[in-house]
């Protein structure tokens, strides 16, 4: 378990099998809902996220397993649904409103 | 007709190829992608594409907009807009960003389901009409 504090997140990398098509949605729909907060979401593959400078990792769930072996000491918080997922938007409801992001 | 996931992918990919986009390789690439995670986006839209390593079959990007006439499931969620895409890099970036803004909107997203004219789709795909602030 990894846990981070709201203030300390200034960039959040959504992660994909091939960071190509679903990472890059969500990403880009998060983007707009963090941009008032000064935070960087970019998308990146699973396999190269190590050397994304993520502070926060958002990652479907099948490949949540993958994404912890790569960056252990980050908070990954894994969701269900590209679009709409509810996982995503307490996500963004914690960084609005401050406090502590912790996966499990 | 297109009655299944795999002859929608298949069908796509045989899209691509023709238009020189990518090598015959990149069907096999997709069709993996599908087996780790399903394409399905939400809201009937599905988005399929290879893995990472099938890059390496894409000789330029590109995205092939594909509505069904009559639904199709796709892992068990039905898909009425099938895009599928080819990236080699980040070609594909911007032009996603504002296809994942489209289909959140409900008004541009009823375009992109039911609008008969290719160029009326292909205006909200690459304007965001309407969408920004």
């Amino acid at each position: 378990m990894a846990s981070v504090s709201a203030a300390d997140v200034k960039k959040v990398v959504v992660a994909c099998e091939a960071g190509m098509g679903s990472s890059v949605m969500v990403a880009k729909a998060l983007a707009k809902q963090l941009k008032e907060l000064g935070i960087e979401v970019t998308h990146s593959p699973v396999n190269r996220l190590a050397a994304s400078g993520a502070d926060l990792v958002l990652c479907h769930r099948s490949l949540s397993g993958r994404a912890k072996q790569a960056v252990p000491d980050l908070v990954v918080i894994p969701f269900d649904m590209f679009l709409g997922d509810l996982a995503i938007a307490s996500v963004v409801e914690a960084l609005l409103s401050g406090g502590n992001i912790a996966d499990s | 007709m297109v009655s299944s996931k795999e002859e929608a992918i298949t069908r796509c990919a045989k899209y691509l190829e023709d238009m020189g986009a990518t090598t015959s390789q990149y069907l096999g690439g997709m069709l993996e992608r599908e087996s780790i995670i399903s394409s399905y986006l939400g809201k009937k839209v599905a988005i399929p594409h290879g893995t990472d390593p099938a890059r390496a079959f894409v000789k330029f990007g590109q995205l092939i907009f594909m509505r069904l006439k009559e639904e199709i499931l796709w892992d068990d969620e039905p898909v009425a807009l099938v895009i599928a895409i080819a990236a080699k890099g980040e070609e594909q970036v911007d032009v996603l960003g504002n296809l994942a803004e489209c289909i959140l909107d409900d008004d541009t997203y009823k375009i992109l389901m039911e609008s008969p004219d290719a160029h009326e789709i292909l205006a909200v795909i690459n304007d965001r009409k309407g969408l920004e602030p």
